[in-house]
């Protein structure tokens, strides 16, 4: 048998399929698996840790614009707050706005305004206000902050209005009271309607009032409701006591005891008492009050008859006398026979009428009485007056020329007094300067004489330029030999040699009439003719209006 | 505000992050090198591969002569046995014939087989290596977030404590 080789496939040949691309993608696959988780947890990670920074940031963010926001806030709250106080008071009570408007007052019975005010004024700047704040919690406070300051201002602003209105109502009260009280202090038979129409006319005023809360409307009525008719009933009282001090005040008392106390009748009783002895009394000063009229009354009658029927002659300077004189002078005591002064006033006017007509031989003066009269022109309580010039004129003491003179000097004085310490000391001063004392009194009849003379001659000068308001301040000033005093005073002012030679003399005339004493009194410088004189000074010259060296 | 709870909270936020910080920069550590050893069983896979397709040729040629012998032998086989080649000897070579290319074609198809194995195994471990160079790089970025949030909650803490 032969042996042919022969090609055999390898026992058991086949495919072998590996399982390590498998286990390779399956590796991957847990691997991968893993990687990528661990991926997702650091992207996980990296998220958390984002929110917490975020989360931490925007906390202290948060928390910080909140602080800021609430501090902020807080001192803005503060200041609004401020601002609409001063708001709302300036309208209630008025005043000026921001921009310097005038804002009146506003009506206490306006209903609207308090709702006005939280509309317009308060709602808009509590909105604006709370726009400033950014976060949740400080939006929460200023929400809070502003709902606290509405309810606030809505109680404050409903509680002001009624207060207001309630001051309105107790001052429309008041008026109304005071109206009616006034009307029974005239009228006190009115009193009842008064009473009468206090409790409808207060009620009214109190229900109709819209601002008027019930609380506040119970107060009033109760506390102005009572005092009202108190007032009234006692204004009543007054009233009657003033009318007849003597009224029964028992009767009142019962009628109208609920609204007088005793300690208030009282005082009513005292108050007849002393209207009594007021009415009395006022009774006496009328008497005396219209004596005094009528005293002045003949004054000034006397006066108008010396004025009217009074002329002096140019030449002689004599007093020429009208015969209307004496009937004038005579109606004066027909027209007032109440005044205590008319008859001796008149007496005395016929009494100088008559010496004038009578009169045969010219009158000198008296040097004391003259320098009496003078020294009194200044008198605030007994001034020389005419009557008083009439009488010394009319008893021979005064010369027709001092008359004339010193009723001008009255009639200045009249118009401008001239009274008052300053007067007296300077009088007091120029007696001393012009009038001797070394002598007995009335034995320096040329000091006398220059005393009234100067008097008669400054005064007037004085006068003028205190009208004219010329007058310097130191017009009256003996020490200053510059002053208008000292000025005027030269011509009359005798050296003590002068004086000394003086001695006692008799009493000089004012009048131009022949002289025999060693030193002539000078005549007043409206009577004073131009010419050379002998004064204290030597022999000066009259010019007509001052003194030269001849 | 000031110092209180919310700066004890962002002062202990700020070191919990630094902390998490350096643990997420160790994982990167970690990440790369086992991204770095994929990458080397990746380029060992695909030297085996190339090993695998030479082997298989190798085989192949030895099969490959093998076959040729033993083809060869029968020939002689037949013709010392005084067999002309055809009839029944024809039929023994060409089942000769036959094996011989089966076990070609089965060493030819299994080095295809472990081939795409160590293909595969080398895709896998390069996608393994990416993976972990991407898991990395994620943990070199957590590290680097972790490290300003940190600061940004210190800068918190000291913030409250003049807020």
């Amino acid at each position: 048998m032969p042996n042919i080789r022969q090609v055999e496939a390898p026992q058991g040949l086949g495919l072998q399929p590996t399982e390590m691309g498998i286990d390779a993608r399956t590796q991957e696959a847990r691997r991968v698996g893993t990687f990528f988780n661990q991926t997702a947890d650091l992207y996980n990670q990296e998220g958390a840790a984002l929110r917490g920074a975020i989360s931490d940031v925007g906390q202290v963010s948060n928390d910080y614009m909140t602080h800021r926001d609430i501090s902020q806030g807080a001192a803005d709250g503060a200041v609004k707050v401020a601002q609409l106080n001063d708001q709302w008071s300036a309208m209630l009570k008025g005043g000026k706005d921001a921009d310097g408007n005038v804002i009146p007052p506003a009506d206490p019975n306006d209903p609207t305004v308090a709702a006005k005010f939280r509309e317009t004024v308060l709602e808009p700047a509590l909105d604006k206000f709370k726009e400033q704040f950014s976060t949740e919690q400080s939006q929460a406070w200023a929400e809070h902050f502003v709902d606290q300051y509405r309810e606030h201002m809505f109680q404050k602003t409903s509680a002001d209005m009624s207060t207001l209105a309630g001051i309105a109502v107790r001052k429309n009260v008041t008026t109304t009271v005071n109206a009616l009280s006034s009307a029974v202090a005239s009228d006190p038979s009115s009193l009842d309607f008064a009473l009468g129409s206090v409790d409808h006319s207060i009620g009214a005023m109190i229900d109709s009032s819209p601002n008027l809360d019930a609380t506040t409307a119970a107060s009033v009525k109760a506390e102005v409701g009572l005092k009202a008719k108190e007032s009234i009933v006692k204004s009543a009282i007054s009233g009657m006591i003033t009318k007849n001090p003597n009224v029964d005040l028992d009767a009142i008392q019962k009628k109208y005891g609920e609204y007088i106390d005793g300690g208030e009748m009282k005082m009513f009783q005292r108050a007849a008492q002393t209207q009594a002895k007021a009415n009395t009394l006022v009774e006496k000063q009328t008497e005396v009050a219209q004596r005094q009229i009528a005293d002045q009354q003949v004054h000034a009658g006397a006066t108008k008859v010396m004025t009217d029927n009074i002329t002096f002659d140019p030449q002689t300077g004599h007093p020429i006398v009208d015969p209307n004189f004496f009937k004038q002078a005579l109606d004066i005591a027909r027209k007032n026979p109440n005044a205590p002064t008319a008859a001796e006033t008149v007496r005395t006017m016929f009494s100088w009428g008559e010496s004038q007509q009578n009169k045969a031989a010219k009158i000198v003066d008296d040097p004391q009485v003259k320098q009496q009269l003078t020294d009194r022109l200044f008198d605030s309580e007994n001034p020389t007056s005419r009557l008083d010039l009439m009488k010394a004129q009319a008893a021979g003491k005064l010369s027709n020329a001092s008359f004339q003179s010193m009723q001008r000097i009255v009639t200045e004085l009249e118009k401008t007094p001239l009274r008052g310490d300053v007067w007296k000391s300077t009088t007091a001063a120029l007696r001393d300067r012009l009038i001797r004392k070394d002598l007995p009194e009335g034995n320096d009849p040329v000091g006398s004489a220059n005393y009234a003379s100067f008097m008669q001659d400054f005064i007037p000068k004085y006068l003028e330029k205190s009208r004219t308001g010329t007058l310097p301040p130191n017009a009256l000033n003996l020490n200053d030999p510059t002053s208008m005093i000292s000025q005027s005073l030269q011509p009359y002012k005798s050296s003590m040699q002068d004086r000394l030679r003086a001695g006692v003399a008799p009493p000089i005339s004012a009048a131009p009439a022949p002289r025999n004493d060693p030193m002539p009194a000078i005549p007043p410088p409206d009577q004073r003719p131009v010419g050379v004189y002998e004064t204290p000074r030597g022999k000066m010259k009259w010019t007509g209006t001052g003194w030269v060296a001849p | 505000m000031a110092f209180g709870q919310a700066t004890f909270s962002d002062i202990s936020g700020a070191a919990s992050d630094l902390f998490a910080s350096f643990g997420d920069e160790a994982k990167a550590q970690g990440d790369f090198a086992e991204a770095r050893s994929y990458t080397l069983a990746a380029q060992l896979a695909a030297q085996n591969e190339k090993f695998t397709e030479t082997s298989t040729a190798i085989k192949e040629s030895q099969q490959q002569r093998e076959m040729m012998n033993t083809l060869g032998g029968q020939h002689a086989d037949v013709a010392s046995a005084g067999f002309a080649s055809s009839g029944s000897a024809l039929d023994i070579m060409r089942d000769s014939a036959a094996q011989g290319a089966l076990t070609h074609a089965v060493l030819g198809q299994q080095g295809l087989i472990t081939e795409a194995g160590y293909t595969e195994q080398q895709k896998s471990y390069e996608n393994m290596a990416a993976a972990a160079t991407e898991a990395g790089n994620a943990a070199n970025q957590a590290a680097t977030f972790s490290e300003i949030t940190g600061a940004i909650k210190g800068v918190a803490a000291v913030a409250t404590l003049f807020a």
